[in-house]
């Protein structure tokens, strides 16, 4: 893996866990990975160069469907262990030391 | 007081016959004159408004251009236009919420998403030219039209040769004082203009071209 797991990265590649062999477009990952454009293709372009994901041109007769084709990614199998994997790794990594306070039984704030 | 109302629409009666909400015939009927033209020109506004404002995205996206290396671009701008056009054309939506998803997409990317979208592409190796096969490659060398260049290039001549011809005439004409400056600033202006005008062309035929070179029937020429 030669990229950051940076929030967008991560939103993402949740997006795509959720449902593994489903393809998605471009606009269908803005809004379930909340990530902006600017985000998304810099991403999309490392998981295809990675080999996590491939893209394919819809295929689609563009003056039938009257608009043009959109280009479709799909998570490989490859792709769906190494971002399952990077995922668990980055949650063990994210996750408060035991020593936290957070942890004793100390004074719980209300509402919590 | 009271008699003096009753008085006075007597009067206008008498003037110009009936009265309505206080206004005569002459009245109604020039606010329905008015009225015409104002809602004929309020549905043009509204029509040139949407119209113009769906097209804005993809104008803000052609700035993603600048800095992102051709090749790449030709390879990603048409997904990203795809994407744009099938955002703005959801019928479902209303024009104005189209319109802001449209600018939320190309904005990004215009700022620098394509130029870090290219980079990406290409450290992790991705070929521009066969990541869509060769048909892509085939319909993409069929789509290219130079009318954007030809429009740039008669715009800037236009402007060029305007301040040349009309500065030559001002240089024989410098017999008073006066009137050669008052000719290079009307030629100036002219210039300006002509260059404002190419600006806008040039854009206008870039989203007229990509609007038109999706359709099978213009693939072919």
């Amino acid at each position: 893996m030669d990229f950051n797991l940076t929030p967008a990265v991560v939103r993402l590649l949740q997006a795509f866990l959720e449902d593994p062999e489903a393809p998605h477009f471009g606009a269908e990952l803005i809004k379930k990975a909340h990530v902006s454009s600017g985000s998304l293709y810099p991403a999309l372009r490392r998981f295809e160069g990675a080999g996590w994901v491939t893209g394919e041109t819809e295929d689609i007769d563009p003056s039938e469907a009257g608009r043009p084709a959109r280009r479709y990614y799909t998570l490989t199998p490859l792709g769906a262990r190494e971002a399952h994997l990077a995922l668990a790794e980055l949650s063990q990594r994210v996750r408060p030391p035991a020593t936290s306070p957070g942890w004793s039984a100390g004074p719980v704030a209300e509402g919590i | 007081m009271h008699h003096g109302i009753v008085a006075e629409l007597a009067s206008k009666t008498a003037e110009h016959g009936s009265t309505f909400l206080g206004e005569d015939f002459v009245g109604w009927r020039t606010a329905l004159i008015v009225a015409i033209p104002a809602a004929v020109i309020y549905e043009l506004t509204m029509a040139l408004t949407r119209k113009m404002s769906l097209r804005l995205p993809f104008l803000i996206l052609k700035l993603a251009r600048f800095g992102t290396p051709k090749e790449e671009w030709e390879y990603q701008s048409q997904e990203w236009k795809a994407e744009l056009w099938n955002i703005l054309g959801d019928r479902e939506r209303h024009w104005f919420l189209r319109f802001i998803d449209g600018m939320t997409f190309a904005i990004p990317l215009a700022v620098g998403g394509a130029r870090l979208s290219a980079k990406a592409s290409v450290k992790a190796g991705l070929k521009p030219r066969d990541a869509k096969g060769p048909k892509h490659a085939a319909r993409h060398a069929a789509r290219r039209r130079p009318t954007t260049t030809i429009a740039a290039r008669a715009g800037v001549a236009s402007g060029v040769l305007g301040m040349v011809a009309a500065g030559a005439a001002s240089q024989q004409q410098a017999s008073t004082v006066t009137a050669p400056s008052l000719m290079w600033w009307a030629v100036g202006i002219l210039g300006a203009l002509i260059i404002v005008l190419m600006i806008v062309g040039t854009f206008w035929l870039g989203v007229r071209n990509f609007s038109r070179s999706w359709r099978p029937s213009n693939r072919e020429k």
